[in-house]
């Protein structure tokens, strides 16, 4: 009963938008009444979370196909419409989203005391944007989503950020907005030519897998997605405005940047790259791994360079969405489904992490770990909560992000041992700079401020009062979420199962059994060929393209083989 | 044609000719005393007084424009009065009308102050 | 002899925006001192009646006075266009003392003069009325531009249209009269025919060649561009807001209109103007967006983001078919909310700061949010980020792009979208990062009827983006009806 009356209730559009409406109640009400901006922003994100728990009570474990679907018509003329729906894959990335949200505005509670209208707005709409961005199943909705975001993280980041706060803020909106247009040429382009292959127009995602694309334009479409998307990871070469960003926005701001949108850009991998394009997804596979494994250990070797503990979190992210990267493409069921969870894992670890900077801050008003030490005896429960995100960052055994980098290790340990061997070195690199800083800032001799830090030092005694309640309750559902993930991974990769299997598939019949395609690719890239084959008569031109196709098997074959042999 | 093109090029230049040749002849019998004076403007035997560019009142121009305007409506006037017969009312109508912008025209003139000499 | 007979029907919206031009005249000089109001009033009904008119009669197809005034679904969604530009601007001008210490009963009726010889131009089916309909456009327009007399750089602006002006007006004259010597006619429908037949095929290229630099210096397409920043910034701002969307859109009609007349014709003589427009389109998408970045006056970087998107317009025409068209036109309805509402917010801070520098902006956000939130909204469609209307219009014409395989187009396109962002941004910069130089600065009054008019163009903007059906709806069923006949 319970379910006929859940399917009644359109819960993904009531997730997405939720957050509209409170934004919106938010933008109607006198700037003066900070207190109530607050706290509806606050209720809003936290009914949010909670419409996500049916969402994943309602969860059906065994189909891989998209789930709660919504679709109504939108833009009729070009084939797009509002059709929403989530699976396996974005299941934990909504849930997410909403879980970070609410903690972000809890940790910016006390933090933004200016035009904290505004700020609860944009968090509120970033909440939508990203959300929405997890949910699309239409291509052009996902692109709005995708883009319509960046303007109230712009926002964030220009209008509540640190020094450097409007050039990291430009800096942010230009890498992802070049992308992300590229992007919609190669959406156009797809478009174009599912409507050459069937006479119809959509963006409907669901339809659009399986066109079959011609030799060399896949190529181009891969590379305008994966540009859009490895800036968003950031992957290696594009990683520029992650530090600048992540160091500059507030502490809400850094955490949702960490925690979402650098997981969007994964998730596009996955979502769109690989079932879109997955002919030369597997070619690329090398060529990606390669740079993901400069990611990590670049990103690992950045951090320990860090004195400023912000930054030392933003290249520990560079370095972990490398490995997130090695596992997605890995392109086998641990990889994938260690790379998903990892990406939860991160959102969780990295996004404490910075609250956990924020707060400092909040004390010290200094990021810089010279300013810190001695922390231990001072802020005892703080440390403890410290201890156990530094270690689930870490990686250790029981703790969250072992299941994820094991997983991923593991993955790839079966495509390739020596990219394997590789990312292990920046495992054992994440100790060394996190247990680094640990110490820098948690033991030692306590420095306290001086200055304007020395009304509060009066007020509690020492600049490093403990952390009251407020942000013990920020902090104890990540702690629990770490221990949860840590010891029943289980529950989780159980539910992204069906779909990664569905996706793999998808991926390995393309390349394993692709004669209808290539045959049809090859009747588009070589126009003249097939003319003369046309003429040269029926049975010939049959036997001709047969062969060229099985030619095309065969190459494939060693690929395949190995992605069998390794499960 | 092609004859008479040479023909034409060989008047022209025969009159080039011509016209350089009595130049030449004069600059060989005529005394050379270069003065300011020669410079000024000819005024007829005067002597000049002032600039050659003088100021002229812009009303000038305003009064003409408006004197202009209504001096080409007759120009209209008289090809509309002999077919009048044959077009009739629409012509009569087309006729006020244009006559009228005409009319709205001057009043608008007339009340910015744009007939009044002195403001 | 016969006379010619005049379906005064199919100029119903044109008899109505003269007789509202006349109207304002007449009562300008009757009225008292305080008309001010009444003549806005009168102009913002005229405008609403011929608009209403214009729309009633949407899918007609008709000519009349002999063919030289030609009415089609297309050319009535243009004037839609048109009209609610002038609308819009009067709307959002009703305290325009700053203009002038001139009254502003000349004002309203030039700018209403201006849209009657617009509308008279996009309906032309001759070169005469083509030329008449352009002169009695332009001829208010420079008046226009050099309205704040009183102001230095609004006379540079008049006097620079104004010469530039009549110089491109000869050299559009000098190609009409090649087409006209080459056909035998001036009728465009007759001239699309023989030109096809002459099999002069250099003689009718250098004459549309010619023809095409005249219209294209309307268009403020690149080569011919020079004029337009400094004519815009010494321009009133509500001017220059009138100019960013009626004038361009003016040419852009003529030229997309006499394009489909001579299609057959350039087909004959296997001449190709799609190489040509691709050149203009590139040129004028890169040098608008480039020399915008360097800009500190808004006005100037508003008239150089102008400029670059005419070359996203001239995208869809180089497309050639008939979804380029539909594309333009959607693009058109999208691009007048947004731009004639960022001109909107200058006139309303360069009337309280006394100017539109980059540093009248900062801090705007404090002083009038509803300013800064309106000009936000404008900027980031101008920009073209979902899920403001700005998006939509560019939506449609990369898929264009795309689907005609112009590709160089679409990633130029796309690529100047990035690089307008940054000189978006730094007015964004100015409003919400930066605070204003003296911190106690008032707070910047917004006119009753300015408040109107930016809450609904950023209705409309966002409104547009979010659900564009109609629009799409509209334009497409245009243009099929405006080729099908």
């Amino acid at each position: 009963m319970t379910g006929e009356v859940m399917s009644q209730v359109p819960l993904i559009t009531v997730v997405t938008f939720l957050p509209l409406l409170g934004a919106f109640l938010i933008a109607l009400t006198n700037p003066g009444r900070v207190r109530f901006i607050r706290t509806v922003a606050l209720v809003t994100a936290l009914v949010d979370f909670a419409v996500c728990v049916p969402l994943l009570a309602g969860f059906d474990v065994s189909t891989p196909s998209v789930q709660f679907v919504e679709k109504h018509a939108w833009i009729d003329a070009i084939g797009s419409s509002y059709h929403v729906g989530i699976d396996g894959i974005s299941l934990f990335l909504v849930i997410l989203t909403s879980f970070l949200t609410v903690l972000s505005i809890g940790a910016s509670w006390t933090s933004i005391t200016h035009r904290v209208k505004g700020f609860m707005v944009s968090m509120l709409i970033l909440e939508t944007g990203m959300i929405g961005v997890f949910v699309s199943l239409d291509l052009l909705l996902f692109y709005i989503f995708w883009e319509a975001m960046l303007i109230p993280m712009y926002l964030i980041i220009g209008v509540w950020g640190g020094p450097q706060r409007i050039y990291a803020a430009v800096k942010f909106i230009l890498y992802t907005l070049a992308g992300s247009l590229l992007m919609l040429v190669a959406i156009l382009a797809l478009f174009f030519i599912h409507h050459g292959n069937t006479g119809e127009y959509t963006f409907d995602l669901l339809k659009l897998y399986g066109t079959a694309i011609p030799g060399g334009v896949e190529l181009w479409l891969f590379l305008a997605f994966f540009l859009s998307f490895a800036i968003k990871v950031p992957m290696f070469p594009f990683h520029t405005w992650l530090p600048d960003a992540h160091v500059e926005a507030p502490t809400a701001g850094s955490v949702l940047l960490a925690g979402i949108l650098l997981k969007m850009g994964t998730y596009g991998f996955l979502r769109f790259c690989l079932p879109l394009f997955p002919r030369v997804s597997l070619q690329a596979v090398p060529a990606i791994a390669i740079l993901a494994i400069i990611g990590i250990i670049y990103g690992a070797l950045v951090a320990l360079a860090q004195r400023d503990v912000k930054k030392l979190v933003a290249y520990s992210s560079v370095s972990h969405l490398g490995f997130v990267m090695l596992g997605l493409f890995a392109l086998n069921t641990q990889g994938v489904e260690g790379g998903i969870l990892q990406m939860v894992n991160h959102g969780i670890s990295t996004g404490a992490l910075f609250l956990i900077v924020g707060m400092l801050y909040d004390r010290r008003h200094s990021r810089m770990m010279e300013d810190f030490g001695g922390l231990w005896k001072r802020m005892p429960v703080f440390a403890g909560f410290f201890l156990i995100v530094t270690l689930s960052s870490i990686a250790l055994p029981g703790l969250n992000g072992f299941a994820g980098e094991f997983l991923i290790l593991v993955g790839a340990f079966m495509k390739n041992a020596v990219f394997a061997a590789a990312a292990a070195v920046g495992i054992i690199l994440s100790a060394v700079y996190m247990l680094w800083m640990f110490q820098k800032v948690m033991f030692g001799e306590p420095r306290d401020g001086d200055g304007e830090e020395q009304s509060a030092a009066q007020k509690h005694g020492s600049v490093f009062f403990d952390i009251g309640a407020r942000e013990r309750w920020i902090l104890v559902p990540i702690v629990v979420l770490i221990f949860w993930i840590g010891v029943w991974p289980g529950f989780f990769l159980s539910r992204m199962h069906a779909s990664v299997d569905a996706l793999l598939e998808t991926v390995r019949n393309a390349n394993a059994a692709p004669v209808e395609s290539v045959e049809e690719a090859a009747s588009r890239g070589l126009p003249t060929l097939t003319r003369q084959l046309m003429h040269g008569g029926e049975e010939d031109s049959e036997g001709a393209s047969q062969g060229a196709s099985q030619e095309v098997a065969s190459a494939m074959e060693p690929d395949t083989q190995a992605d069998e042999g390794g499960e | 044609m092609l004859l008479d093109l040479v023909y034409a090029t060989a008047f022209a230049l025969g009159g080039l000719a011509f016209l350089l040749f009595a130049l030449f002849l004069g600059s060989l019998v005529r005394p050379h005393d270069p003065s300011g004076r020669k410079l000024t403007t000819y005024e007829c035997g005067e002597v000049p007084v002032g600039q050659s560019w003088s100021q002229f009142n812009i009303r000038f121009y305003v009064f003409a424009l408006c004197f202009v305007i209504f001096d080409i409506e007759t120009i209209f006037l008289v090809p509309w009065a002999v077919v009048f017969k044959n077009i009739g009312l629409v012509a009569f109508v087309e006729m006020a009308v244009f006559i009228g912008v005409l009319l709205i025209g001057l009043a608008y003139a007339w009340r910015k102050g744009a007939l009044r000499w002195a403001l | 002899m016969s006379f010619v007979s005049v379906d005064f029907g199919l100029l119903v919206p044109e008899l109505v925006v003269l007789s509202a031009a006349f109207l304002v005249l007449v009562v300008d000089l009757l009225g008292s001192r305080q008309r001010g109001a009444s003549l806005w009033w009168l102009t913002l009904c005229g405008l609403g009646l011929a608009l209403l008119l214009a729309a009633r009669g949407w899918n007609l197809s008709a000519s009349t006075l002999s063919g030289t005034f030609v009415l089609d679904p297309f050319v009535s969604t243009v004037k839609l266009v048109f009209l609610l530009s002038a609308f819009l601007v009067t709307l959002t001008t009703l305290d325009c003392r700053l203009i002038s210490r001139l009254s502003l009963g000349e004002y309203y009726s030039l700018l209403l003069f201006a849209t009657f010889g617009f509308m008279v131009l996009a309906s032309a089916g001759d070169l005469i009325m083509i030329f008449i309909g352009l002169e009695m456009a332009s001829i208010p327009c420079y008046i226009l531009a050099g309205y704040a007399f009183e102001d230095v750089k609004s006379n540079e602006a008049g006097i620079k249209y104004f010469l530039l002006g009549a110089f491109s007006s000869a050299i559009l004259l000098y190609g009409m009269s090649f087409l006209y010597g080459l056909c035998g006619s001036t009728f465009l429908s007759e001239i699309g025919f023989s030109i096809g037949q002459s099999g002069q095929k250099l003689l009718v290229m250098g004459a549309f060649g010619v023809f095409l630099a005249g219209l294209t210096f309307k268009m403020t397409v690149v080569p011919f561009h020079m004029w337009v920043p400094d004519t815009y910034e010494g321009s009133p701002t509500p001017v220059a807001a009138f100019f960013s969307v009626v004038s361009k859109t003016a040419g852009l009609v003529v030229l997309i209109r006499i394009l489909a007349y001579f299609k057959q014709g350039f087909l004959a003589l296997e001449v190709d103007w799609t190489q040509v427009l691709s050149i203009l389109s590139v040129l004028t998408m890169v040098v608008g967006t480039v020399i915008g970045v360097v800009q500190t006056n808004v006005k100037r970087l508003l008239a150089y983001s102008s400029i670059a998107h005419v070359g996203y317009l001239l995208i869809g025409l180089c497309a050639g078919t008939s979804a380029g068209i539909d594309s333009i036109v959607i693009y058109l309805f999208v691009y007048l909310f947004m731009s004639i509402g960022a001109f909107a917010v200058v006139t309303a801070v360069s009337r309280a700061e006394g100017g539109e520098e980059l540093a009248n902006f900062r801090g705007l956000n404090r002083r009038s949010p509803l300013l800064a939130a309106s000009m936000a909204v404008f900027l980031i469609s101008l920009t073209g980020i979902p899920p403001l209307a700005g998006f939509i219009g560019k939506f449609f014409i990369f898929a264009v792009a795309i689907e005609e395989k112009l590709y160089t187009l679409a990633i130029v396109g796309v690529l100047t979208s990035v690089v307008s962002l940054f000189y978006y941004c730094k007015i964004l910069k100015a409003m919400y990062f930066a605070e204003a130089e003296d911190p106690g600065a008032a707070p910047v009054a917004v006119s009753p009827g300015m408040r109107v008019g930016l809450v609904l163009m950023s209705f409309f903007t966002l409104a547009l983006g979010l659900y564009p059906v109609p629009l799409v709806e509209m334009a497409r069923s245009a243009v099929r009806l405006w080729l099908g006949s």
